[in-house]
């Protein structure tokens, strides 16, 4: 019998982002990359809910809905999902077995 | 400590042409080594009342101003620009050695002080704080600088805001102001007193004038100030006077965009950044008048 | 030497102090400078001035090697499905392993090793991630994938950094050619093991085949400098002067060895065992042929004043171009090469005057 893998997201190492917060805008520099990156607010949230610990784009969604009274719908869900994947372009997230 | 106008004009070209002259500029000491006739009297007009230091003495900058060996040395006369003895442009014709010289100084500092967080930008001090004027194309900085320093502000420099990183207080760098083409009048219609050298035409930036570093600006080159006041400026021909607040994100990103070194210094170029955003007034000020720009930045330190 | 014994440079003066510093920034030691005073617990003893030019050293040494581990970091996340042994080379391998000539290191290259049978794979891999051929011009293309021991140099425009892929360690046409499935197989893997270090004894060959064949010797002090610590660190392992020397038999580069050795000692006061100098020895060049290259490396080695560079400099350098260029390539081809690239460099500058006019 197969186990079930899960695929989730990590930040790619712990004490390499550094932020300033002005409202809701968010100035991030990655000492990994060396790469300065400006974030809207809910990319900043996602970003720092998976600093925490690592987690699954579903999880994730459901995070960011109790946080905000968003609607959680499928549509959230699907942003949440492309989201991670420009997080993962920009160098500051990674897709992983969980 | 000895200003350079003390030397005769004889002892200043030999010991240019012999082991150089050191000078202070602002946090920096250039040895300055040169075997062209022309240059020691241009050296003298604009770094008259900057102070000489006497050797022996760790120099920042080790800088030569040659005519190139062989056939350019007669034939359309060229001048070569030497950083620590490497020529690191191609030469220029020999009428434009002094204009060659402060390009060429700028290029040496930005390719190597960074101990600082150097922004592409005007500084100028009042009320013991540095009102800094970042550059972009068309923005005026050079003419905004000169204008404000003529009517009393002190020059830390017309383009390098150099920030130390401890404690986010700008340093200030005065040296002669360039000014292009147009701004040449604009700024003798509107400071007559400002003591301008010879204009240089023909340069890749047109017409070429430098203007003198105010005596006051040169005697505190020492005393850096915090900043107080970022200003973005814009002039537009015809325009009406418009200082308008931006927001701190806005700010940031301007000036990560602005500065020379921000993406080699890392996290401490982040750091220093935010800091100087989180002390700072910010906004943008639409020109024309130059008066007006004048005035409105004065009550603004002033306030 | 200043970077022998930290301890005199207190008692410098400002002259002394002020050729030091444009001598090592000439060089490319003027970080390594900055490390040594730090671990002496010296720095802050020094003039203000100088902690100032050590402190802007320090901004591009972090910055490169921050920039090569984010490269790595980025090839590794591009290679993803691919199951390939990657062996650093050179700065990659020094700051990766952290071994001592990675202190105060500046690095504009990131040199990795792969099997010549994945190469191919391995390009088209980081070409589909957005990695581009650099150099394009024809005739360097073939001469790269042809007779060079690396594929033209990628780069990812997001980033400057530019990324050597080799299947071994000196071109195909040179008359050495060290057997790089063996490097490969012995090679040792770092805490990730996705990626590997050449073994000790290959790490030192490497560098120095790097340096007395391959190299233009622009950075001719500092390649030794990391030679000699190279020695001075895996020296202290057992057996690794015996080991040195037996390999560099077995891979055919005795010769370069012998130069390491004769002149890591010569002028960096390297401590090399009596014996390994005699092995080396098997594979002396002629008396002429030493005597001249002694000339040659002592004219390009020892640091030149940066106001007075002397002429024999320039033309020392010249020949130990052209020399290396001989050792890598058949005689014909030398001639067309050299002449293509001053033509080329000719046409360049030519450009670049029009442009500045």
């Amino acid at each position: 019998m197969q186990g079930q893998l899960t695929t989730g997201w990590k930040i790619l190492e712990e004490n390499a982002l550094h932020w300033e917060q002005w409202g809701e805008q968010y100035a991030l520099y990655d000492a990994l990359s060396g790469e300065t990156h400006l974030l809207p607010e809910l990319s900043a949230r996602l970003l720092q809910h998976l600093t925490i610990q690592p987690n699954t784009s579903g999880a994730l969604a459901r995070l960011l809905c109790d946080d905000s009274e968003e609607l959680c719908d499928q549509a959230f869900v699907d942003n949440v999902s492309q989201l991670l994947m420009q997080l993962q372009a920009a160098g500051l997230a990674e897709n992983v077995q969980l | 400590m000895r200003l350079l106008a003390g030397l005769a004009h004889e002892e200043c070209r030999q010991r240019l042409a012999d082991r150089g002259i050191l000078l202070q500029t602002g946090p920096f000491i250039v040895e300055v080594r040169s075997d062209l006739d022309g240059f020691t009297g241009l050296l003298q007009q604009f770094y008259g009342q900057f102070p000489m230091v006497e050797p022996p003495a760790i120099a920042d900058f080790h800088v030569q101003l040659l005519s190139p060996p062989g056939i350019r040395r007669w034939w359309r006369p060229q001048v070569r620009f030497l950083l620590d003895g490497q020529s690191p442009f191609q030469p220029f014709q020999l009428s434009h050695a002094f204009p060659l010289f402060e390009w060429g100084l700028n290029w040496s500092i930005a390719m190597q002080a960074q101990q600082y967080l150097m922004l592409h930008s005007a500084a100028v001090e009042r009320a013991g704080k540095v009102l800094l004027l970042p550059a972009w194309p068309g923005c005026g900085k050079s003419t905004l600088c000169a204008a404000l320093v003529s009517r009393g502000w002190r020059l830390f420099s017309d383009e390098f805001g150099l920030v130390r990183a401890d404690d986010g207080q700008l340093v200030p760098m005065p040296r002669p102001i360039p000014l292009k083409n147009k701004s040449i009048d604009v700024i003798r219609d509107f400071s007559p007193d400002m003591e301008f050298g010879p204009e240089f035409h023909g340069t890749r930036k047109g017409t070429v004038a430098h203007l003198r570093t105010p005596d006051a600006s040169a005697a505190q080159l020492h005393i850096p100030a915090p900043p107080g006041w970022l200003v973005f400026p814009r002039y537009r021909a015809g325009a009406s006077l418009r200082l308008k607040p931006i927001d701190k994100p806005q700010a940031f990103l301007k000036l990560v965009n602005n500065s020379f070194n921000y993406q080699l210094l890392g996290l401490q170029g982040f750091q220093t950044v935010t800091r100087l955003v989180r002390n700072c007034e910010c906004s943008i000020l639409s020109y024309s008048d130059l008066d007006e720009a004048v005035d409105t930045l004065t009550q603004l330190a002033d306030a | 030497m200043a970077l022998r014994k930290p301890e005199l440079m207190l008692d410098f003066g400002p002259d002394e102090w002020d050729l030091l510093l444009r001598i090592a920034r000439r060089n490319r030691l003027l970080g390594r400078l900055a490390v040594v005073m730090t671990e002496a617990g010296k720095a802050s003893q020094l003039p203000t001035k100088v902690q100032d030019h050590f402190l802007a050293a320090q901004v591009f040494v972090t910055h490169y090697q921050r920039t090569a581990r984010w490269e790595i970091n980025r090839i590794l996340a591009a290679l993803g499905g691919i199951d390939v042994p990657l062996v650093l080379l050179k700065g990659s391998a020094y700051i990766f392993a952290g071994l001592p000539p990675s202190r105060g290191r500046l690095l504009s290259d990131v040199d990795v090793l792969v099997p010549r049978g994945v190469l191919d794979d391995v390009e088209q891999k980081l070409l589909a991630h957005g990695w581009e051929s650099v150099k394009l011009e024809e005739y360097d293309q073939r001469y790269y994938r042809t007779w060079m021991h690396e594929l033209p140099p990628l780069r990812h425009p997001e980033r400057l950094i530019e990324v050597d892929l080799h299947h071994t360690i000196s071109p195909l046409t040179s008359r050495l050619s060290p057997d790089p499935e063996k490097l490969i197989s012995d090679s040792i893997p770092l805490a990730d093991t996705r990626l590997r270090v050449l073994q000790p004894v290959d790490m030192v060959l490497h560098s120095a085949v790097h340096l007395f064949h391959d190299g233009e010797f622009i950075n001719g002090l500092r390649d030794l400098v990391d030679l000699t610590d190279l020695l001075q660190h895996f020296g202290q392992q057992a057996h690794f002067w015996e080991e040195l020397v037996s390999r560099a038999r077995l891979q055919g580069l005795l010769r370069p060895l012998f130069y390491t050795l004769r002149y890591t000692s010569r002028y960096l006061a390297a401590d090399i065992p009596d014996s390994a100098m005699v092995a080396a020895g098997d594979d002396a060049p002629s008396g002429p042929v030493l005597y001249l290259m002694d000339h040659l490396i002592g004219a390009v080695i020892v640091p030149e004043h940066p106001d007075y560079p002397r002429q024999s400099r320039a033309v020392a350098h010249w020949l130990l171009y052209v020399r290396s260029h001989w050792l890598r390539m058949p005689p014909g081809m030398l001639l067309q090469h050299l002449l293509r690239k001053r033509i080329m460099s000719w046409r360049q500058r030519k450009a670049s005057a029009r442009s500045l006019a």
